[in-house]
């Protein structure tokens, strides 16, 4: 569950849960614009939602659960 | 139901009745502090307790109750009427609720959007008092308190037109269009605005996975609600986002959805009409003029096709971008999936025209476009056109049930109200006319004419009924337009608490009334005995054989109903054994804890009912009793392991109805009692003598442990064995007439088994007379009566006995035992009465005169000097007025 790091990736697999949230800020702060890879994410937290919301890291992939994906691209792309 | 929750809504309706009477009490008293302090507490409990349960409307609203009654209570606010005024209506609330759910039976309160409107409204209103009075701010301003800060503020779509609520024109077209088609075709669509507190991280909620649990939405924006900070003073547990969306659900199911969050989100049902909103930039040099001639010509006439394509025709020649070209797309769709709905396409062209006569800017055509749409919302959802077509409804059931007449007169009467109401009186000419018509042919059909003709036209044409004013009133939040509802069955909530008045269930009773009730019915069946007597005596005294058998006849009747009313009384007293055992799991679980042992108990049987006070009575000793199997019965895990047992003992305590009695068993599959040990231990404590040591049979050893002073503890530990022995245990099983017996097999356990009348109210005695005097003996204790030729009487050692079917029973004569100076009278035959009771298990036979009838008597203890006396069990009263002395056999001897 959670996070994963490597060589320069945040890579997130199944559930992020509220405390991975300050987990994922502190990643994003150390690298501003990620970037993050989301293929595995089966949901995550709100506050996990904000976090990317407010730091705007490049999304390499996007969830494979269609209906999270599409969610996320609202949040994050605001396209209409 | 459960029984928790019959208890709850018991209980809840006590303290609403509490809270109500402490309230008006406070109305006197305003500073009273003992009295607020009891309100709190009420309602303190009181949301507890809701929150038990699945009923979050409930919580809510006495969430809001008690926190209001904690600032009343610190002084920070004064108590007001207003104030009172404001709770009376939460606890009606409340109550309105309690109703519900008993009515619903199984314990559920299925989601309401009303219901939710409702303990909204009253939890705000709760609220606004306490943050209202403490500063006297603006609600609008934000709140320098904390308290305002942490308090949800919903914005009430009261009083505000639904469609200015939600930004439904920043919706792309493409996204309305699809969410109109879709409820066209059924699927009904709701918009939800979703703004979690800022603090729900810490409450444990995700709002992303509440959102996401929904069906996909037909449009979507999550936003914050103020700019995010910089990454770096990011504070990601502040929770500033902010969901908008259209679901294809409907808001029965929504508001199920977020039943727990209801202040934090907005939910309104959408209609087609209301997506329908041209949006675009403003044109001009668009040839619109004559377009709308002709289509406004073909649309009175009807010719949907030329409208269609006359519409086409100008889309074509318009830029897509403009509203004049989005207009004439939602003219098209709707001219495509609701061709008879004139008004609305009347109403697209009318927007082509504004459109093409002021250039206007986006921004005010955008608010220019609600409320024209929210005036034909509003017509719809009119209550008084809600009325008028309920009661066409009404009249259109072909039904003719007795009722008619009554059914018909109602409908007119609403009908008038209704215009009456609206101000619009010359539209009931006629009225009185249709309905005396109706009622003359016993049909809804002229009524049904009537109003055809008369209003449902006028309901949604072009003179729409004017907006009553009560619609808008605050006091009914749950009418608000648009909550799907319609405002016509604006019930239940907000009525007060006595329109209408369901009567609880159950009523507490003071137990004195009831032992009140019970000493009558005594007395009762006292008065009804002497019946007999008086039967007897005009019979023998006056020789009037004919009024001695109508007396008795008399009597049988009396008989049967006394005995009826008596049972009656006897249930009402009737607890469930459960109230003894409610404590033992605790008592166990502590006391195994205590000594170290693992112990699993198990209840059986605890809806088994008996007379208040056997269960009163029964409490002490079954502590007792499973103290001592705790202590001395089961044995520590190892010597359980050890004797390839269980690690965890088993204690199991059963009741059961067996005939009048009611039998309790404790069992647990512990050590056993050792006979051996026991009577060594009787020996050594000088109960028995050496004689016996030999003598006795291994469950007559078993029996010693009643034996008053026996204790087999080695060591005293401060649980059992503190010199009450098991003997207590006895006196008081039989001080309610109950009997007490053990069965223990070493190395297996230890079964006692109690066994306790139903009831000990009326007694069944048996009249016995000795030395010219009578006496009662309770049937319970007679096994039974014999006559005994003085020839079979023998001398053993000075006792007597005489033998009875094969057993040496022993005798005795009553007036030995009384001291009586009188030696017992045999009858003619030379025989003796002998009344064999049942000590324990031995029999002993009691000499007396003569055995006569058996009677039901109130048993009253001898109070006062007479108290100490030994050997009886009490007096009672008997039909003749004489007092009847009834004798303890036990203590006799």
């Amino acid at each position: 569950m959670g996070i994963e790091t490597n060589a320069d990736t945040l890579r997130v697999s199944d559930i992020l849960g509220v405390e991975d949230a300050e987990t994922l800020l502190d990643w994003l702060l150390k690298h501003p614009g990620g970037p993050v890879n989301l293929a595995a994410c089966t949901h995550l937290h709100a506050a996990n939602l904000q976090v990317l919301m407010a730091t705007r890291p490049h999304i390499t992939t996007w969830p494979d659960d269609p209906m999270l994906a599409d969610w996320l691209r609202h949040a994050l792309n605001q396209e209409e | 139901m459960n029984p928790l929750l019959d208890q709850f809504i018991s209980e809840s309706r006590d303290a609403i009745q509490s809270i109500g009477e402490r309230l008006l009490q406070l109305e006197n008293a305003p500073t009273d502090h003992e009295l607020m302090d009891e309100l709190f507490r009420l309602v303190h409990t009181l949301k507890g307790n809701s929150g038990l349960f699945d009923f979050p409307e409930l919580t809510r609203v006495l969430h809001g109750a008690e926190d209001l009654m904690d600032a009343v209570r610190d002084g920070r606010i004064s108590y007001s009427q207003s104030l009172a005024d404001q709770l009376l209506d939460a606890m009606d609330f409340v109550s309105a609720l309690l109703d519900e759910i008993l009515r619903n039976g199984n314990g559920d309160l299925p989601a309401e959007s009303e219901r939710t409107a409702a303990a909204l409204a009253l939890t705000d209103a709760l609220r606004q008092l306490i943050t209202g009075q403490g500063a006297r701010i603006n609600p609008a301003t934000p709140a320098p308190e904390p308290a305002m800060a942490s308090a949800p503020v919903t914005t009430s779509c009261a009083d505000e037109p639904p469609a200015s609520t939600f930004p439904l024109a920043r919706i792309p077209e493409a996204a309305r269009m699809d969410a109109y088609r879709r409820m066209v075709h059924g699927q009904p669509c709701s918009w939800v605005s979703y703004r979690p507190d800022e603090d729900c991280f810490f409450k444990g909620e995700d709002p992303f996975y509440q959102i996401t649990q929904l069906p996909t939405p037909l449009w979507r924006r999550v936003s914050a609600r103020e700019p995010w900070s910089a990454p770096e003073t990011l504070d990601a547990y502040r929770c500033l986002l902010h969901f908008e969306s259209i679901i294809p659900m409907d808001l029965q199911a929504l508001t199920e959805h977020f039943r727990y969050i209801p202040d934090q989100v907005e939910l309104s049902p959408l209609s087609p009409a209301m997506l329908v909103m041209p949006t675009g930039d403003a044109h001009d040099g668009i040839p619109t003029a004559e377009y709308l001639q002709t289509a406004t010509a073909k649309l009175q006439s009807g010719d949907h096709e030329g409208l269609i394509q006359a519409s086409r025709l100008l889309l074509e020649l318009s830029s897509p971008g403009l509203r004049v070209a989005s207009a004439l797309r939602w003219l098209l769709l709707v001219l495509e999936t609701r061709p008879e709905d004139v008004p609305l396409q009347q109403q697209l062209l009318d927007e082509i025209r504004h459109g093409a006569g002021i250039s206007q800017g986006t921004d005010t055509a955008k608010a220019a476009a609600p409320p024209s749409l929210a005036a034909s919302v509003q017509g719809i959802t009119d209550p008084i056109a809600g009325i008028i077509e309920t009661q066409a409804e009404i009249l259109a059931l072909s039904d003719a049930p007795p009722w008619l007449p009554g059914r018909l007169r109602a409908v007119a009467a609403s009908l008038r109200a209704a215009f009456t109401h609206a101000g619009q009186l010359t539209r009931l000419d006629g009225l009185d006319e249709a309905l005396q018509a109706a009622l003359d042919q016993s049909a809804s059909a002229p009524l049904a004419r009537w109003l055809a003709a008369h209003a449902l036209p006028a309901k949604v044409g072009t003179d729409p009924v004017p907006a009553a004013p009560p619609t808008a009133a605050p006091v009914s939040p749950a009418a608000t337009p648009g909550t799907g509802n319609g405002p016509g069955d604006t019930r239940k909530f907000g009525r007060r608490m006595e329109d209408a008045h369901a009567g609880p269930s159950a009523i507490k009773v003071d137990q004195a009334k009831i032992d009140r009730l019970m000493n009558l019915i005594g007395e009762m069946i006292v008065a009804k005995n002497a019946l007999p007597y008086l039967a007897a005596r005009a019979e023998d005294v006056f020789g009037v054989r004919e009024l001695s058998r109508e007396i008795k006849g008399q009597y049988g009747t009396l008989n049967r109903i006394a005995d009826e009313m008596q049972d009656a009384i006897m249930q009402v007293r009737l607890l469930p054994v459960s109230f003894v055992f409610q404590r033992f799991p605790r008592l166990v679980r502590d006391t195994a804890h205590k000594l170290g042992k693992e112990v699993r108990l198990v209840l059986e049987g605890e809806a088994t009912e008996a007379d208040k006070n056997v269960i009163e009575s029964l409490a002490d000793p079954l502590v007792h009793i499973i103290r001592n199997s705790l202590d001395h019965g089961l044995e520590p895990p190892e010597e359980r392991r050890a004797a390839g047992k269980p690690a965890a003992g088993r204690l199991a305590i059963s009741a059961r109805s067996e005939s009048d009695r009611v039998v309790i068993e404790i069992t647990d599959d512990g050590r056993g009692i050792d006979p051996a040990v026991i009577r060594r231990k009787a020996y050594e404590k000088g109960i028995i003598d050496e004689q016996a040591l030999e003598r006795l049979t291994d469950q007559e050893a078993l029996n010693l442990i009643f034996a008053p002073g026996f204790s087999t503890a080695s060591q005293v530990s401060d649980l059992s064995g503190r010199g009450v022995g098991m003997d207590v245990v006895r006196t008081a099983v039989a001080r309610v007439n109950g009997s007490i017996d053990l069965k223990s097999r070493p190395g297996e356990g230890t079964r006692l088994r109690l066994s306790l009348p139903l009831s000990m109210a009326v007694t069944n005695v048996m009249i016995i007379v000795s030395a010219g005097q009578r006496f009662g003996v309770s049937m319970d204790a007679v096994a039974e009566t014999v006559r005994v030729a003085q020839t079979d009487i023998r001398r053993i050692k000075h006792r007597m006995t005489t033998v009875l079917r094969g057993r040496v029973v022993p005798l005795v004569a009553l007036n030995d035992l009384l001291a009586l100076d009188e030696a017992q009278h045999p009858n003619e035959d030379g025989e003796m009465a002998v009344v064999v009771v049942r000590i324990e298990n031995d029999l002993l036979g009691i000499i007396v005169d003569d055995c006569r009838e058996t009677v039901d008597i109130i048993l009253k203890p001898l109070a006062g000097f007479l108290g100490n006396l030994q050997g009886y069990a009490g007096s009672a009263l008997l039909g003749d007025g004489s007092v009847l002395l009834v004798l303890n056999p036990r203590e006799l001897l």
